[in-house]
């Protein structure tokens, strides 16, 4: 629900033709769909030497700013608060927490493999979620992860689905506590969050306020995982905005050729 | 006989993307295993960086890295500029290498069948089984009389990629100097 607007705002510049293209499509020089480099030309240009990532970012300085007030916000706010749940919460608690809701979120990936036309994955992703719900207590254990054809299946999402149907990115932005995603990625997070059954407790019982309780759990268990990616993303960066920026670019088109 | 050595030869054109794949993963088996052994057993005393700071510089080809991370500024930059910035990238990516690991975890290790995208060059896919999270990181090598690794790629992020879009709007504002400094800068973060 609290991405319903950006959602909008952003469906409007996605599926409008001005801001389409200039990220996802390969100009010379761009990272190529596979995620591998394309060569453009020159006595010794090859595959690896000009791996280079264009980004669509036509409101940096914005952008820069949120980014900055996201910076401090998790400084000061979510990683002492993230150090104290750790220690709080060991990590198989923490991990168990994880599973159960990353199981509820079934419906978010059948939904999406299937509409990638990736039947063979709804198939895999339904056993996943009936081995994990019977032999993994409702889903806090992953007994999936011993079964080879389950434990490598790509995960998949509404943001992925528009990537496959050749949807652009359109212009990057960083979102408020969020972080780093596209107008493609917002308008996929709300398609996601419509997916996400923990979404539907607001349309039954008649108010935002379960779907808030039951998801906070969520959110918190995720904190630390997400200040240590954000670390592995900023810490060494000589520059912590694109090094953010082209992270989150990459990593999002390689889910998307999964 | 002339149909032996037709045969003869075809095996081996065919047979050596195979064997340069094998000589490859055997290589990068070889460096994951000393590097986990290192990191299994470091239990205080000297900071994983230094620990792990000989393997890296016999696995990786940090040059390379350095170079194409830099991107076509490079050739703009002196021989003096080149070493300098070679040594602080090093610095830098093992700092930032050595950050992954927790001393006494052992990750479990699947290595996936690799693809040769050019002759001399290989992308191995592996999936890391750490902390109870699975991960997919691909060691892109090349034989330079011995496979070295030259770029990593987690999660489909490329390391040089990310480098080298920083890198990038940094040479454009002030080259080879803007360049150095930011690397001076962030080997001096802690």
């Amino acid at each position: 629900m609290k991405l319903l607007l950006p959602a909008l705002a952003c469906a409007a510049l996605v599926f409008s033709a001005g801001c389409a293209g200039q990220a996802g499509k390969n100009a010379p020089g761009a990272a190529s769909p596979t995620g591998k480099a394309v060569a453009s030309g020159g006595a010794d240009a090859d595959w690896d030497e000009v791996a280079e990532v264009k980004v669509h970012d036509p409101i940096e300085p914005v952008n820069r700013g949120i980014f900055w007030f996201n910076h401090q916000l998790y400084t000061y706010v979510a990683k002492p608060f993230s150090t104290a749940y750790k220690f709080v919460f060991p990590q198989p608690v923490r991990h168990g927490i994880r599973n159960a809701y990353d199981n509820i979120r079934f419906p978010v990936r059948l939904v999406n493999h299937t509409l990638q036309g990736r039947l063979d994955r709804s198939a895999k992703e339904t056993g996943k979620f009936l081995v994990n719900t019977t032999a993994g207590a409702g889903g806090i254990m992953k007994p999936s992860e011993k079964i080879p054809a389950l434990a490598d299946l790509p995960s998949a999402d509404t943001g992925q689905t528009f990537a496959k149907w050749g949807v652009p990115h359109g212009p990057y932005v960083v979102l408020p506590v969020l972080g780093p995603s596209s107008c493609r990625e917002v308008v996929g997070t709300a398609g996601d969050t419509a997916l996400n059954p923990i979404s539907w407790l607001t349309f039954v019982f008649g108010g935002a306020a379960w779907t808030t309780g039951v998801s906070a759990p969520s959110g918190t268990h995720s904190l630390p995982d997400r200040m240590d990616t954000y670390d592995l993303a900023t810490k060494d960066a000589v520059d912590p905005y694109v090094s953010a920026r082209t992270g989150y670019i990459q990593y999002r088109n390689a889910a998307a050729q999964r | 006989m002339k149909l032996w050595f037709f045969l003869l030869g075809t095996a081996m054109v065919l047979g050596a993307p195979a064997r340069a794949a094998g000589d490859a993963e055997s290589s990068l088996r070889e460096g994951l295993s000393e590097i986990l052994a290192v990191t299994e057993g470091a239990k205080g005393g000297r900071p994983m960086a230094d620990r792990l700071q000989p393997i890296l510089e016999k696995r990786i080809c940090f040059e390379s890295m350095t170079r194409r991370a830099v991107g076509p500024g490079w050739r703009q930059f002196t021989t003096a500029q080149q070493e300098e910035a070679t040594k602080l990238f090093t610095k830098l990516i093992i700092r930032s290498y050595s950050s992954k690991f927790t001393p006494g975890q052992r990750p479990e290790v699947n290595y996936l069948k690799g693809t040769s995208p050019a002759p001399g060059k290989i992308e191995i896919p592996i999936t890391i089984l750490y902390k109870g999270s699975r991960y997919s990181i691909v060691y892109r090598m090349e034989n330079r009389g011995r496979w070295l690794v030259t770029d990593i790629l987690a999660e489909g992020v490329s390391l040089v990629a990310n480098y080298r879009a920083q890198f990038d709007g940094l040479y454009k504002k002030g080259g080879a100097t803007a360049v150095l400094d930011s690397l001076r800068q962030s080997v001096a973060r802690t």
